[in-house]
């Protein structure tokens, strides 16, 4: 897919792992997993608005276009 | 709950049917298989116009002569008349019908165990459909090679000349009853079959989707 999710980058960055993250925004380690792994086909609002909470950053920054 | 319930009553009565598909196959068979070594035995099986097979107990003579049963005013052939050709024709063209409806019921089986499983009308189904489509497919075309397998069943009657040769009357039975009406439901079900898959496979992938998103 060109939508890329750049959450790995992020969490390094941040230096928090997939765990804290998890407990943090209340989302499953298996759909952050989901996530983390390109595997996700959409992704909701609500979510993406915990994760640039938790992670303090933008959407931008998780997500990313890239033209195949 | 009540869904589930319904499920394992479907696959239940589901396997119920496979189960006398099953035993019909074996009883048809043998039917023919003792036909063959015990003649006297289904003097009085008759076929009918459907090409069904029916117990008489109402003929109290049987014609013994070709012109006896032109003649009479029997409706149908009777079975130990028939060529061997034509009965192995009777009996393959009806076991390819009781296989592929097995075949069939077998998928819809598959479709409502794996519904029943999973609890959801959703997963991996669709395929089921696309198979049970394909197989009632080929059955239609094998049904039109049967059509024309029946419609010339050869009759024949040994009877002894004055110089005790047996000589054969046969008879082509051309223009036997084709009921074209199972053909056109046949190809409605086809249809159905196929829509249905391409809904099912729909439903997968919306299913998919939903569980990818996050």
């Amino acid at each position: 897919m060109a939508i890329i999710i750049n959450l790995d980058v992020m969490l390094a960055k941040r230096k928090v792992s997939l765990s804290e993250l998890s407990e943090k925004v209340n989302i499953t380690m298996a759909n952050l997993s989901i996530l983390k792994n390109n595997k996700a086909k959409a992704i909701r609002f609500s979510t993406l608005n915990s994760i640039c909470k938790a992670l303090q950053c933008q959407p931008s920054d998780l997500i990313e276009y890239e033209d195949e | 709950m009540k869904q589930s319930r319904t499920l394992l009553f479907a696959s239940k009565l589901l396997s119920f049917i496979k189960l006398i598909i099953i035993i019909s196959i074996f009883l048809f068979s043998y039917l023919f298989i003792h036909a063959r070594y015990s003649p006297q035995s289904v003097e009085k099986l008759l076929l009918t116009k459907h090409t069904y097979i029916e117990f008489t107990g109402n003929i109290t003579k049987i014609p013994t002569t070709y012109e006896e049963y032109k003649n009479s005013d029997i409706e149908g052939i009777f079975f130990n008349k028939l060529s061997g050709g034509s009965k192995f024709k009777i009996w393959m063209s009806g076991l390819i019908s009781l296989t592929f409806v097995l075949l069939i019921i077998n998928q819809l089986r598959g479709f409502v165990n794996i519904s029943r499983k999973e609890g959801s009308f959703f997963y991996n189904t669709s395929q089921f459909f696309k198979k049970s489509s394909i197989y009632c497919s080929i059955y239609l075309c094998l049904s039109l090679v049967l059509l024309y397998w029946r419609s010339s069943l050869s009759y024949i009657y040994y009877e002894k000349n004055a110089s005790n040769n047996i000589i054969a009357n046969q008879i082509d039975l051309q223009g036997f009853y084709i009921n074209i009406n199972s053909y056109i439901n046949l190809l409605f079900v086809i249809l159905f079959l196929m829509v249905a898959s391409k809904v099912f496979k729909e439903g997968e992938k919306l299913k998919s989707e939903n569980q990818l998103t996050v």
